[in-house]
């Protein structure tokens, strides 16, 4: 595959993983992703803080050129990590779930739904091996010939790379989107099960690691820096993650 | 090959993922020029010709489709007939 530009114009494209400095550039992508996600309606400062608090986690973002277009996170123990938002931030976060009420009073029975959906959810057999994906958003200014055209998938596909040197040996996941299920199943999704929510399906979607196709489609780290925009030049494997980046945490307990 | 009908579906399916009136995309559209083309959407546009067409494009394939010139070709390979059986795609299997 040729590239869409020459070799010397490649923007420098870098993954790595997300700091808490990256918080406010993820709590702004986050929003213009997810507008009517709960977290969005809750505020930039509990976005924020979000972020912040995933530092800690399972996480990678993107950068063109310094700037944040990308981000894949999750954590290995979801009911800690919600619990450490809440008690570490409880006056933002309330403040914010009552910002979300009061701009989406309709929403109120999906979310105490979602809220009992997630209290009798299904326990994994090991909570020691499960990583949950909790976000993944590509800015919409990155245009797609200044990264690779597959850049999405790439990312996610490192995200769970990187899940899986964490020690995480299923990953768990749910999207909203036939298609989005469908370009997922390459990376060894199956689905879960489904489940009816406003305005159409969430699909619960699990991938038991280490998966097949993974290490094929994940974006290369090594070395800092993702060769430029054209599809074909990045390289199919996962490298090590650049030097220049924060030390990759350790495996922790689980989750979920 | 293609035929008009077909060609039209393709059509179809990139107005719709990028929000494009059919008239306008031509062997020129591609993913310089177009707006809405992001990776998503790339995905997207990508799974809805798989679905629509019941074939199948390998992660290689599926980046070079980056404008409708090369998709089109693409896909015209896929249905061409090869010694009287149908095409078989070449990407990774789902379950």
């Amino acid at each position: 595959m040729t590239g869409h530009q020459s070799a010397g114009t490649l923007p420098s494209l870098t993954i790595g993983v997300l700091t808490r400095d990256d918080a406010p550039a993820a709590a702004r992508l986050h929003t213009r992703s997810f507008p009517d996600d709960l977290f969005t309606l809750a505020g930039e400062r509990v976005l924020i803080r979000l972020f912040e608090e995933f530092a800690d986690e399972v996480t990678l973002a993107a950068k063109l050129e310094g700037r944040l277009v990308g981000y894949s996170v999750g954590t290995l123990d979801k009911s800690r990590f919600m619990r450490r938002m809440v008690r570490r931030h409880m006056p933002t976060v309330a403040a914010g779930v009552a910002l979300a009420i009061l701009r989406r009073p309709y929403e109120t029975p999906g979310y105490v739904r979602g809220l009992v959906r997630w209290l009798v959810r299904p326990r994994a057999p090991s909570r020691s091996a499960l990583a949950v994906s909790m976000y993944e958003a590509i800015s919409k200014d990155a245009r797609t010939h200044r990264v690779p055209p597959l850049f999405f998938l790439q990312l996610h596909a490192a995200w769970i790379v990187h899940a899986e040197r964490l020690g995480a040996q299923e990953i768990e996941g749910q999207v909203t989107d036939e298609r989005m299920l469908a370009a997922l199943s390459r990376l060894g999704y199956r689905l879960d099960r489904t489940v009816g929510v406003r305005g159409g399906s969430k699909h619960y979607i699990r991938c038991q690691l280490p998966a097949e196709g993974v290490h094929r489609w994940a974006l290369d780290t090594h070395g800092d820096t993702v060769s430029g925009p054209a599809a074909a030049d990045v390289p199919a494997s996962m490298g090590q993650m650049p030097s220049s980046s924060p030390a990759v945490p350790g495996p922790r307990p689980q989750r979920r | 090959m293609m035929g008009d009908a077909e060609e039209l579906s393709l059509k179809q399916i990139l107005a719709e993922v990028f929000e494009l009136d059919p008239s306008t995309i031509d062997n020129t559209t591609s993913i310089e020029n177009v707006e809405l083309w992001d990776s998503l959407q790339h995905f997207s546009m990508i799974v809805s010709v798989e679905q629509e067409f019941g074939v199948r494009f390998s992660e290689d394939e599926m980046g070079e489709l980056v404008s409708y010139e090369r998709l089109r070709s693409a896909l015209a390979a896929k249905l061409k007939p090869t010694n009287g059986s149908p095409a078989k795609p070449d990407g990774q299997r789902v379950s």
